[in-house]
C-alpha cells in the first residue's frame, strides 16, 4: 500500500507541476506586492473588489512545487509507535494509580489461593452454569485513528476505561459472557512537527466474550479471551475520521487474563487482563479525501484501529 | 498456544490504519502574496471581534460575521482552527470593522492602504522566514493580540446577503487564502456573489492548512 502510495504521489505531483505550474505559479509574478515599508512594488491585480496587502518576498516557484512534491512523498513509518511514545508519561501515571490495588491483590492472593486449593473439582462443578458478575477498571492505550500521507495523524493518548459484565461457565474450560465498557481518551493531532489537541473521544463498547482457560495447573490460571461486538464513538465531531465516519463501528478483542484464585461462586475473584482490540473505521469519500492506494483499489480509506486495554477485573 | 497468540497479536498490529491525505488546491492560495503562504498555527481558537458602529439600513455586520464564521468553521477536517466570538477587542485575533466606523487599531509598520476596496484584509509580517504577523496596537497604545484587520464597506453591497458574502470572502483571506478564484461560483472569486465557501474554496483551504507557512499569523 505504501509503495503504491508513493508512486502515485510522485506521478500526481508531477502532473500538478506540469499542468498548473505554467499558470498558477507564474501568475504570482503579476500580483500586487508591497515591501516591508509599504511601498508598492507591483500592482496588476485585476480585482477591484478585494485585496490582501503583504510585503513582497521573492519565492521560487519551482521550490514551491518541489516542496509540494516532497511533502506528498512522506510515507509510512509506524504511526502506532509514534503515537505511543508521547503518551508514555501518561501511561506511567495511570499504571501508578493502578499499582495500589494491584499490590493488594498480590499480597492477599497467596493465602486465598491456599484456601482454594484442594477444592478445584468441587468449585468447577458448582460454578458451572451459574452467572457471575464482573467489573473492571483499567487503562486504554494507543490508537491511530487516521494516518495521513500528507495529512495529520490522528491518535489518542492513554485514557481510562471501566466496565461491567456477566459471564457463565459452559464447559470445564470455556466461559461465555457479555460485557459493557466505556472509555475516554484525549485526541492528539500531529502534522509537520506541529501537535495540537482534537478534543476527547468517548466510546461505549458492547461485546460478547468467549474465554478459554488455557491451563488449570499453573498458579496464574491464564485464560485466552476473545470478544466481538460494537463500539459507539462520540466526541470530536470536528475531527476526521469521527466527524464523518459512522458513530457505530465493529470491534474485536483478543487478550489474556490471569488470576490467582479458583473459580468459585462464593468467592470474589481478582484478575489482571490485557487485551488488544481492533476497531474497523470507515472514512468518508466526500469529506476525508482518499489515499492514493485506497482510491486505486476502490476503497474509501477505511482501516483498522488497534489499541490495548489493560487493568483489573473483579468477579463475584 | 503462546506462539499462536503472539502471531495473532502481531498480525493485528500490522493491520492498516484508516488513511487520508489532503487535497490539492483548486486555485493558487498564494497568488496575491508573491508565492508566500500564510496561515494560523494549527489547533488555534481564533477570536473574532466585530467593531460595531453606526447602522446603515438593515445591514448587520455582527450577523454577517457570525454567518461567515459558521460557514468557515465547517471547513477544517482536523480542528486546525476554530473561529469564536471575542469578548473584548484586546483578546481578539481578528478584528472586523466597517468603513463607516473609525479604525479600532493602529496599523503596524506596513502601509495600511485600503483605498476604495469593498473589502480589505491587512496584516504585517516581520522577521525572517518563517515570519510572524505583528500584533496591532490599541489606540490607547496598549497591546492587543490582534494580528489581522478586516475592513469592509457596506456602501458597496446591495443587501445583507451581499454583506455576508463580502465578510466571508475577507475572512477567507484572514484564514490563509491569499488568492482569488477565477470562478464566480467560488466565495473567493474577486467579486464574490456566494455567501459560503464552495467545494473549491474548501479544497484550497484544506490544502494550505497542511502546508508549512512562510508567514505565521
Amino acid at each position: 500500500m505504501c509503495a503504491y502510495g508513493v508512486r502515485w504521489s510522485i506521478c500526481h505531483a508531477s502532473a500538478i507541476a506540469a499542468t498548473e505550474g505554467a499558470t498558477a505559479w507564474n501568475s504570482a509574478s503579476s500580483t500586487r506586492i508591497r515591501d516591508r515599508r509599504g511601498n508598492r512594488v507591483k500592482d496588476k491585480s485585476s480585482n477591484p473588489t478585494s485585496r490582501v496587502a503583504l510585503p513582497g518576498r521573492a519565492v521560487n516557484a519551482s521550490r514551491a512545487v518541489a516542496d509540494h512534491t516532497r511533502e506528498r512523498i512522506t510515507c509510512c513509518t509506524s504511526a502506532t509507535t509514534r503515537a505511543f511514545l508521547p503518551a508514555l508519561p501518561r501511561t506511567l501515571v495511570i499504571l501508578r494509580r493502578l499499582l495500589f490495588p494491584l499490590l493488594l491483590f498480590t499480597v492477599g492472593a497467596p493465602s486465598r489461593a491456599v484456601l482454594a486449593q484442594g477444592s478445584t473439582a468441587t468449585a468447577s462443578a458448582t460454578s458451572r452454569g451459574a452467572w457471575r458478575a464482573t467489573a473492571e477498571v483499567g487503562g486504554v492505550f494507543g490508537g491511530t485513528w487516521l494516518e495521513g500521507l500528507s495529512a495529520p495523524t490522528v491518535s489518542t493518548d492513554a485514557g481510562a476505561t471501566i466496565g461491567v459484565g456477566l459471564k457463565r461457565r459452559v464447559a470445564d474450560r470455556v466461559t461465555v459472557g457479555a460485557a459493557l465498557s466505556v472509555g475516554s481518551q484525549a485526541i492528539s493531532l500531529a502534522e509537520g512537527g506541529t501537535q495540537w489537541s482534537g478534543g476527547t473521544l468517548t466510546e461505549a463498547n458492547l461485546q460478547g466474550v468467549l474465554s478459554f482457560l488455557t491451563s488449570q495447573g499453573t498458579p496464574l490460571r491464564p485464560s485466552l479471551d476473545l470478544s466481538a461486538g460494537l463500539t459507539v464513538l462520540s466526541g470530536a465531531r470536528d475531527v476526521a475520521p469521527f466527524r464523518d465516519a459512522s458513530r457505530i463501528a465493529p470491534l474485536g478483542e483478543i487478550g489474556l487474563t490471569v488470576r490467582r484464585l479458583e473459580h468459585r461462586v462464593d468467592r470474589q475473584e481478582y484478575a489482571l487482563f490485557a487485551r488488544y482490540g481492533a476497531v474497523r473505521m470507515r472514512g468518508s469519500a466526500t469529506a476525508v479525501p482518499l489515499t492514493s492506494a485506497n482510491a486505486a483499489r476502490g476503497s474509501d480509506g477505511a482501516g483498522w484501529v488497534g489499541r490495548w486495554r489493560a487493568g483489573l477485573q473483579v468477579t463475584r | 498456544m503462546k506462539r499462536s497468540i503472539l502471531l495473532l497479536v502481531v498480525a493485528l498490529q500490522a493491520c492498516d490504519a484508516p488513511t487520508a491525505t489532503r487535497p490539492d488546491f483548486a486555485y493558487d492560495p498564494t497568488l496575491l502574496t508573491g508565492g508566500q503562504l500564510y496561515r494560523w498555527t494549527s489547533g488555534q481558537r481564533l477570536a473574532v471581534w466585530v467593531e460595531s458602529g453606526s447602522t446603515m439600513g438593515t445591514l448587520d455586520l455582527g450577523q454577517a460575521v457570525r454567518e461567515a464564521m459558521t460557514s468557515w468553521n465547517a471547513v477544517p477536517l482536523f480542528a486546525e482552527f476554530t473561529l469564536v466570538s471575542a469578548t473584548s477587542l484586546a483578546e481578539a485575533n481578528i478584528v472586523v470593522f466597517d468603513r463607516a466606523t473609525a479604525m479600532p487599531l493602529t496599523a503596524a509598520s506596513c502601509t495600511y492602504d485600503p483605498r476604495n476596496s469593498a473589502g480589505y484584509t491587512y496584516f504585517c509580517p516581520s522577521g525572517s522566514t518563517p515570519a510572524r504577523a505583528t500584533t496591532l496596537a490599541l489606540p490607547s497604545g496598549g497591546a492587543s493580540a490582534v494580528t489581522v484587520l478586516i475592513r469592509v464597506d457596506r456602501a458597496r453591497v446591495a443587501d445583507q446577503r451581499g454583506y455576508v458574502s463580502l465578510v466571508a470572502h475577507e475572512l477567507g483571506h484572514a484564514l490563509g487564502i491569499g488568492g482569488h478564484s477565477d470562478l464566480a461560483s467560488d466565495l473567493m472569486f474577486g467579486a464574490p456573489t456566494v455567501a459560503s465557501p464552495s467545494a473549491r474554496d474548501q479544497q484550497t483551504l484544506r490544502y494550505l492548512l497542511g502546508r508549512k507557512p512562510d508567514i505565521s499569523l
